[in-house]
């Protein structure tokens, strides 16, 4: 049974202990979830709409099929397919890069945020800016679009975005301009669509924690 | 237009740290200032404030602006992030340093709960005591509903930011720490809050 936690919780999976914060969406048996609910440690908010991950306007774009089949196997009935390079299919698409460790129990959450925004995409780290990144070459060219390198970049290996012209004429940029997060960067600067930025924990795992 | 900069102050401590904030700009640049003070009825400098910074773009002169909350002080040139509004982006800001565990620390319990709720997940937090705004219908939208949404609670206004843009999206351009707590904007968080 899902349920959005309000309070952090260590929940075993696959026999390891996994750390999970507020806001987290978790599967867990319905006995459990029903304590949390009825202490209120957990919560299902009303609002939300499983749907959109299975209805026939969205789907997943990836580079490997199979593997993000495997991976996204909780959602039966999600459209999956595969692209030689990132683009948008459906009304709302998840382009996912199968090197992505995927933490599925976002995915209808990333969907339901195209209710808002146009694209939705993680941020790749909060203390590596443009400044950092790249090759000299590629940070002088993209300082003369973005005006100052520092600034955060996105992680582009989950993107969630409506087929509408901004988020095409992003994409398009993007591997006109080689792929890449710099190139992505300055695809966003230029196009400047409605874009959330989700926390890097989207992509990069939960904040690790000392013993 | 000129853009100018704009500070929120009230009490002794805001009044004092805002004329070092003052005076840190001026070392920079020579756009006007504006200090949005004076008795609104609040019970407390902390309503007033957040009150006032809710309601900032009916009380803002000048089409760009620069907010910075009085316990800032510049230490680079910013004029970088009015040429960002002027490409077309209605907010540049910075996310908060507090994020995961962190998240929404500083909100009360119930409105902590009650935004996680209405969010459906955990948002990216945002800080909001450096903002470059640019004035235009979709902002003056978006503070309308800022200012109903810390209506509700009339607490702190992080939380409250992250609803109203769930209700109304901006075109927000994110800048990294140095534009707030760093190198080019030192922020000394809380130095203005009153025991």
């Amino acid at each position: 049974m899902w349920v959005q936690l309000v309070q952090p919780k260590s929940i075993a999976n696959s026999g390891n202990q996994r750390r999970c914060e507020p806001g987290d969406w978790v599967d867990v048996g319905k006995q459990t979830a029903l304590m949390w609910l009825a202490d209120g440690s957990a919560q299902i908010p009303e609002a939300l709409d499983f749907t959109h991950i299975s209805g026939e306007m969205s789907g997943i774009a990836t580079d490997d099929k199979e593997l993000l089949t495997k991976r996204t196997a909780q959602f039966q009935d999600v459209k999956i397919e595969e692209l030689t390079k990132p683009g948008l299919i459906w009304e709302r698409t998840a382009w996912i890069d199968s090197a992505l460790e995927l933490r599925p129990e976002l995915l209808p959450i990333g969907f339901g945020m195209l209710e808002t925004w146009q694209m939705a995409v993680p941020l790749y780290d909060y203390k590596v800016l443009a400044i950092h990144y790249g090759e000299a070459d590629e940070r002088e060219k993209t300082k003369k679009v973005v005006r100052d390198l520092r600034c955060l970049m996105y992680d582009t290996r989950l993107i969630f975005a409506r087929n509408e012209p901004e988020p095409n004429k992003v994409f398009e940029l993007w591997q006109k301009e080689g792929g890449g997060l710099l190139a992505f960067l300055r695809a966003i600067y230029t196009v400047k669509p409605y874009i959330l930025a989700l926390p890097a924990t989207w992509t990069t795992g939960r904040p690790k924690r000392e013993a | 237009m000129k853009p100018s900069i704009v500070w929120v102050v009230y009490g002794e401590k805001a009044t004092d740290a805002c004329k070092r904030s003052r005076d840190s700009v001026s070392l920079w640049n020579t756009l006007p200032q504006q200090v949005v003070t004076g008795d609104i009825g609040a019970v407390s400098n902390k309503i007033a404030s957040r009150h006032s910074k809710t309601t900032l773009l009916k009380r803002i002169k000048t089409d760009r602006a620069l907010y910075l909350d009085a316990d800032t002080l510049v230490r680079q040139t910013i004029d970088v992030g009015f040429e960002m509004l002027a490409d077309g982006w209605d907010v540049v800001m910075v996310p908060s340093s507090n994020q995961g565990d962190d998240l929404m620390w500083h909100i009360g319990e119930q409105e902590r709960r009650v935004t996680l709720g209405e969010m459906g997940y955990q948002p990216l937090q945002l800080q909001c005591g450096v903002m470059f705004i640019a004035r235009n219908e979709r902002t003056m939208a978006f503070w309308d509903v800022w200012h109903e949404e810390w209506m509700r609670w009339y607490d702190e206004d992080q939380a409250a930011f992250l609803r109203a843009l769930k209700r109304v999206p901006l075109k927000i351009w994110l800048l990294g720490y140095p534009w707030n707590g760093g190198a080019v904007i030192e922020h000394r968080f809380g130095a203005c809050r009153e025991s």
